[in-house]
C-alpha cells in the first residue's frame, strides 16, 4: 500500500507542473492586470511602463514562470498583481476556509441525503416514493448549478420572503454574513450557508441516491443478506445492518472521487451567490490577470482534489481487499 | 491621483446640464429622489449594493484607479481643494477660501513660461482626529504622487516644480508651464501628520484609512463590508450625515444588485444601466437615470486600409446626414430611458458643464443633402434603388465594426444598415471581440473606416492628444498616440494645444467652443447619444439618492444628504 501511495505521489507531480504550465500560459494570455490601464489615456506611457516593470510583466514568460515555480516549491506564493503587492498566501487562506465550510456542509448534506433517498428508493422498489425519487434524481442531475443557484434565490430568498412578509430574507441571497454583521455570528453564518449549499449539492443528492439505490439492491441480493433473513432477523434489522453498511463503500469512495465536480461547481456557486470563496476567488484572479493569485488557488484546488482521490482510492482498498492494488 | 482617474473612469453628460436635476428621471414609484423629510427620520442604518468591490484602496497605487475604489471609499474620506458640482463644473470646495483666479491673483503664468496657482485654506478644516488640514497636507499629496512604488497618475503633478507650504493655510503651487486642467488635481488630500514623513505610502492605507478629512470615517473595509460613519469633526455644516452608519456590501452584477434590492438586503445601488431596467425595476423600486460618463458614436478611419475610396470631408457628412440618429438613440437606450437624447457634441469633447454645444444637432437625416454632398464629388446612382457609386465603379459600401455579442451596438448596427439603405449607402459588418479591437486594429488605424465604441470623457478639456496631427498612432510615435480617426487639422490641432496651454476658464471656454466648431463641420466622428448613469432605490427605505447620477464622484457620493426611514 505505501508503495502504491507513493507511486500515485510520484506521477502526481507532472500533472501538477502541467497544470501550473497551463494556466501560467492561459491566465498571462486571456487577461493582463494592467489592461485596463492601458486603455486610459491620461495614464503616461511612462508611467505605465514603470508599473509593468514593477509588476516584473516585462520579462519574459519563460524566465517568470521559472521563478514563480523556484517561489513555489519554497512555500513563497508570491504577491498579488492587483491588491497592491498583498501577500496571496492570507488571501487564498481565507477564501480557503470559507469554501471548505461550504463543501463540508454541501457534502454532509448531499451524502445524507442521496443515501436516505437511494435507501428507500432500494427497499420501497416500485413505489410511489421510488418513482418519485427516480424522477427526482433525473431532474436533479439535469439542472445545471448555475440555473438552480437563481431559482432558489428567486424563490427561496425572495418569493419566500415576499410571502412571509419579511425583510431581509430569512434565506439570504447573497455574502457570507449580513451587511453590518460584525464578529462571528453561527446562526447569521448557516443562514447564509443555507441556499449555496443547497445549489452546490443538489446534482450531487442525485447522483448519490442512484448509487445507492444500485448499491444496495446488489448488496440485497447478495448471499449473505439471504443467510441473514434466514436466521429470522427483523427486515430493518437486514436492510440497515447488512444492507446499507456494505452498500455504503462504493458510495463513500465515489463520494470522495466526486471533489473535482465538488470543485467545478464550486466555482458557478460561489460566483451566484457571491460567495467569497475559491471558486470566486479563481474567477476574480483570472479575469483581474492575477496570476500568482489564480495559479495558487488552482495549484491548491489541484492537490487537494488529487489527495482526496488518492484516499478514496487507498480507503477502497483498505475496505474491500478483493481489489486492494497489487494484490489480484 | 484620484483626479486624474476621475479624468477618465468616471465622467459625465457631454450637454448642458441642468444644474439642479439630472436630464432624465424615471420612476417606478413616487418618489422624486428629494429628501422626504415627513415620512423618514435621520439616524439608521444605510445598505447599500456596489457593482464592483476595491481590491485595495491605497489612494495613490493602481488601486486608486479603479473607479469604484473612488465612488465607493475615497471620495467620502479625501478632501478635495476643487469639486465638481451638480453640474460637473469645478467649485472652490469648503476646503479652500476661495476659489484660484487670474482676477484674484490665484492664477498666475509668468514672463518666463511658469504657472503659479495659489490656494488659499479653510482655517476651520481639520482632519478627524483633529489636526488642522494645511499647505503641508498638499505638498506631501504632491510628493506622494511621484514617491510612491507603484504610482501611475503622475500627469500634471511631475510639472509641478515647487509647492511653498511656509504658510499653513496658503499653498502655492509652482508649475514649469501653464497647466489648464489645473483644477483636477488634489482631488484626494492625504494627511502628511498620518502618513508621512515617508512620501512613498505604497505600503499604507490598503485596507484602512484611518483618518478622515471628508464626512465619513472608516469603521471597517473589507471584502466582505464596508461600515461608514459620521465623521463628527467634519467641519462643512452643510454635508453633516444624517444616518448613523453605512453599510456597503459587494453585488457584483446588475441581477445580484436588483435582487439584492427587491428582498430588501440592500437600498440602494448605483449600476450599470442594463437593458429592459424600465420593465423590471418595478413595486417599491425607484430608480433615476441620468447621461453619464461615455459617449458614443461612429469613429471615421481616415487612414483606414480599405482605400476603395477616401474617406472624405464631403463623404463623412453624407454619412452624418444619412442617419435618424433620435431613432438610433431610441433602440440603443429606449429599454433603459424613455425619449434618451442625442449626443449633439463634438467628438471626444469634453463631457461636463459648458463645453458641450448643440454643433452637431444640424445633422438630421436628409436625403437631399446626403445626395448633394456625394454628387458634388462626382458620386451617382444609376439605380435610384441602388447604392452610390464612384468614377471608378466602387459602390458606396463602409466597412464597419464594432465589439462582437454586445447587443446594443448590433442593434445599433441592423437599424443603421435598414436606415441608410434606401438613401443608397451600404455596409459590411466586421465585428470584434474587444482585446482584438482595441488592443490590436486601434491603434494599428487598422479598422473600419467606421467603427463604434464607446469613449470616456473629460470633466476638463484636455484634448491635444486626441486633435494633435503628431497624435496619429504611426511607427514612428511606436503607435501611442491616440488620434484614433487620423483626423489631420492642423487648425483643430493648434486650437486644441492653446485650450491645453489657457489657464483661465473663461478664455478656455471660448477656445473649446471654436474647436467644437470645426469637429462638427470636419465629422472626424458622428455623436450618437452618452450612455446613462443609474441608480436604484427602494422608496420604502431610503430617501435622497438621485441627486449626483451623472457625477464623476459616483452616485453615493451625497449620501450624507439620504435619510433611512422608520422601520
Amino acid at each position: 500500500m505505501a508503495r502504491y501511495v507513493l507511486t500515485r505521489l510520484a506521477t502526481t507531480i507532472p500533472i501538477l507542473l502541467a497544470i501550473s504550465i497551463a494556466v501560467f500560459w492561459g491566465a498571462n494570455h486571456v487577461a493582463d492586470p494592467t489592461v485596463s490601464l492601458t486603455l486610459n489615456p491620461r495614464i503616461a506611457p511612462e508611467d505605465l511602463a514603470a508599473y509593468r516593470e514593477h509588476l516584473g510583466l516585462g520579462e519574459p514568460l519563460i524566465g517568470r514562470y521559472w521563478q514563480w515555480l523556484g517561489n513555489f516549491v519554497q512555500g513563497d506564493l508570491g504577491t498579488s498583481l492587483v491588491q497592491n503587492g498583498a501577500e496571496v498566501w492570507p488571501i487564498v487562506r481565507t477564501a480557503m476556509a470559507n469554501t471548505l465550510v461550504l463543501i463540508v456542509i454541501a457534502a454532509i448534506g448531499s451524502l445524507a441525503l442521496g443515501i436516505a433517498i437511494g435507501t428507500v428508493s432500494a427497499v420501497r422498489r416500485g413505489s410511489f416514493l421510488e418513482n418519485a425519487a427516480t424522477t427526482g434524481s433525473f431532474l436533479g442531475i439535469s439542472i445545471p448549478p448555475f440555473w438552480l443557484g437563481l431559482m432558489l434565490q428567486l424563490f427561496l430568498g425572495l418569493y419566500l420572503a415576499n410571502w412571509l412578509g419579511v425583510t431581509p430574507p430569512l434565506l439570504p441571497t447573497a455574502g457570507l454574513y449580513s451587511p453590518g454583521q460584525q464578529g462571528f455570528d453561527l446562526v447569521d453564518r448557516l443562514r447564509h450557508l443555507v441556499l449555496p449549499a443547497m445549489a452546490l449539492s443538489l446534482q450531487l443528492v442525485a447522483v448519490y441516491s442512484r448509487y445507492m439505490r444500485a448499491s444496495l439492491l446488489d448488496v440485497m441480493s447478495s448471499d449473505h443478506i439471504r443467510a441473514a433473513r434466514g436466521r429470522g432477523l427483523p427486515e430493518r434489522t437486514v436492510v440497515v445492518r447488512h444492507g446499507v453498511r456494505n452498500a455504503l463503500i462504493p458510495v463513500s469512495t465515489q463520494a470522495a472521487t466526486d471533489a473535482g465536480q465538488l470543485v467545478g461547481g464550486l466555482i458557478v456557486t460561489e460566483q451566484v451567490f457571491q460567495y467569497p470563496g475559491m471558486g470566486r476567488l479563481f474567477v476574480d484572479a483570472m479575469l483581474g490577470g492575477d496570476y500568482p493569485v489564480l495559479l495558487a488557488a488552482v495549484m491548491i484546488t489541484a492537490a487537494a482534489v488529487f489527495l482526496v482521490n488518492l484516499a478514496a482510492d487507498v480507503s477502497y482498498g483498505v475496505l474491500d481487499p478483493r481489489i486492494r492494488r497489487g494484490t489480484g | 491621483m484620484i483626479a486624474l482617474v476621475l479624468l477618465v473612469a468616471a465622467c459625465g453628460s457631454d450637454t448642458p446640464v441642468d444644474d439642479s436635476a439630472p436630464e432624465t428621471t424615471a420612476s417606478a414609484a413616487d418618489d422624486t429622489g428629494a429628501p422626504d423629510t415627513e415620512d423618514s427620520s435621520s439616524g439608521g442604518t444605510l445598505v447599500l449594493a456596489v457593482e464592483q468591490w476595491p481590491e485595495c484602496i491605497n489612494p495613490v497605487t493602481s488601486c486608486a484607479n479603479a473607479t469604484w475604489t473612488i465612488w465607493s471609499v475615497l471620495i467620502h474620506y479625501l478632501p478635495r481643494l476643487m469639486e465638481l458640482d451638480q453640474s460637473n463644473t469645478y467649485v472652490a470646495s469648503s476646503l479652500l477660501v476661495e476659489e484660484p483666479t487670474v482676477a484674484n491673483g490665484g492664477l498666475v503664468t509668468a514672463d518666463d513660461g511658469t504657472f503659479t496657482l495659489t490656494y488659499r485654506l479653510n482655517p476651520e478644516a481639520t482632519w478627524s482626529d483633529g489636526t488642522p488640514i494645511t499647505s503641508t497636507d498638499v505638498w506631501f499629496t504632491w510628493r506622494a504622487g511621484l514617491d510612491t512604488t507603484g504610482t501611475l497618475s503622475t500627469i500634471g503633478l511631475i510639472l509641478i516644480t515647487e509647492i511653498d507650504h511656509s504658510d499653513p493655510h496658503t499653498a502655492v503651487i509652482t508649475f514649469s508651464e501653464p497647466y489648464a486642467p489645473w483644477p483636477t488635481l488634489f482631488s484626494g488630500l492625504l494627511p502628511a501628520h498620518e502618513l508621512g514623513p515617508d512620501t512613498d505610502i505604497a505600503d499604507k492605507w490598503n485596507d484602512e484609512i484611518t483618518v478622515s478629512g471628508g464626512p465619513w470615517i472608516q469603521e471597517e473595509w473589507n471584502q466582505e463590508q464596508h461600515i461608514l460613519v459620521p465623521n463628527s469633526t467634519y467641519w462643512d455644516a452643510d454635508r453633516i450625515p444624517l444616518v448613523d452608519r453605512v453599510v456597503m456590501v459587494p453585488r457584483e452584477d446588475t441581477d445580484s444588485e436588483l435582487l439584492a434590492l427587491q428582498t430588501g438586503e440592500a437600498m440602494a445601488a448605483f449600476p450599470q444601466p442594463f437593458p429592459g431596467a424600465r420593465e423590471r425595476i418595478t413595486g417599491d423600486l425607484t430608480y433615476e437615470v441620468a447621461e453619464g460618463t461615455y459617449m458614443e458614436g461612429l469613429w471615421i478611419n481616415q487612414d483606414a486600409p480599405d482605400r476603395r475610396f477616401d474617406m472624405t470631408r464631403h463623404l463623412r457628412q453624407a454619412v452624418a446626414y444619412a442617419l435618424d440618429r433620435e431613432r438610433v438613440a431610441e433602440v440603443a437606450l429606449g429599454t433603459i430611458v424613455a425619449d434618451p437624447p442625442v449626443l449633439q457634441c463634438a467628438g471626444w469633447n469634453p463631457g461636463f458643464g459648458p463645453w458641450c454645444q448643440d454643433d452637431f444637432a444640424r445633422y438630421t437625416q436628409d436625403a437631399a443633402k446626403v445626395a448633394e454632398l456625394l454628387e458634388a464629388e462626382g458620386w451617382s446612382r444609376p439605380d435610384p434603388e441602388g447604392l452610390w457609386m464612384n468614377a471608378e465603379g466602387e459602390e458606396l459600401v463602409l466597412a464597419w465594426n464594432t465589439v462582437a455579442g454586445n447587443k446594443r451596438r448590433e442593434d445599433v448596427q441592423a437599424l443603421v444598415v435598414e436606415m441608410t439603405a434606401p438613401l443608397g449607402i451600404g455596409w459590411e459588418i466586421i465585428n470584434y471581440d474587444p482585446g482584438e479591437l482595441f488592443q490590436n486594429r486601434l491603434p494599428a488605424l487598422n479598422f473600419g473606416p467606421v467603427a463604434l465604441f464607446a469613449n470616456s470623457t473629460n470633466p476638463d478639456p484636455s484634448v491635444a492628444n486626441l486633435y494633435d496631427i503628431d497624435g496619429v498612432p504611426t511607427e514612428e510615435n511606436e503607435r501611442t498616440g491616440q488620434n484614433f480617426t487620423a483626423y489631420r487639422s492642423q487648425t483643430a490641432s493648434d486650437l486644441a494645444f492653446a485650450i491645453d496651454a489657457e489657464v483661465d476658464p473663461a478664455a478656455r471656454l471660448e477656445l473649446v467652443h471654436q474647436l467644437s466648431e470645426i469637429l462638427a463641420a470636419d465629422v472626424p466622428w458622428i455623436p450618437l447619444y452618452m450612455l446613462p448613469n443609474m441608480i436604484i432605490w427602494d422608496a420604502t427605505a431610503v430617501s435622497g439618492p438621485g441627486a449626483y447620477v451623472s457625477s464623476p464622484y459616483g452616485g453615493f457620493f451625497d449620501m450624507f444628504d439620504w435619510t433611512v426611514h422608520a422601520e
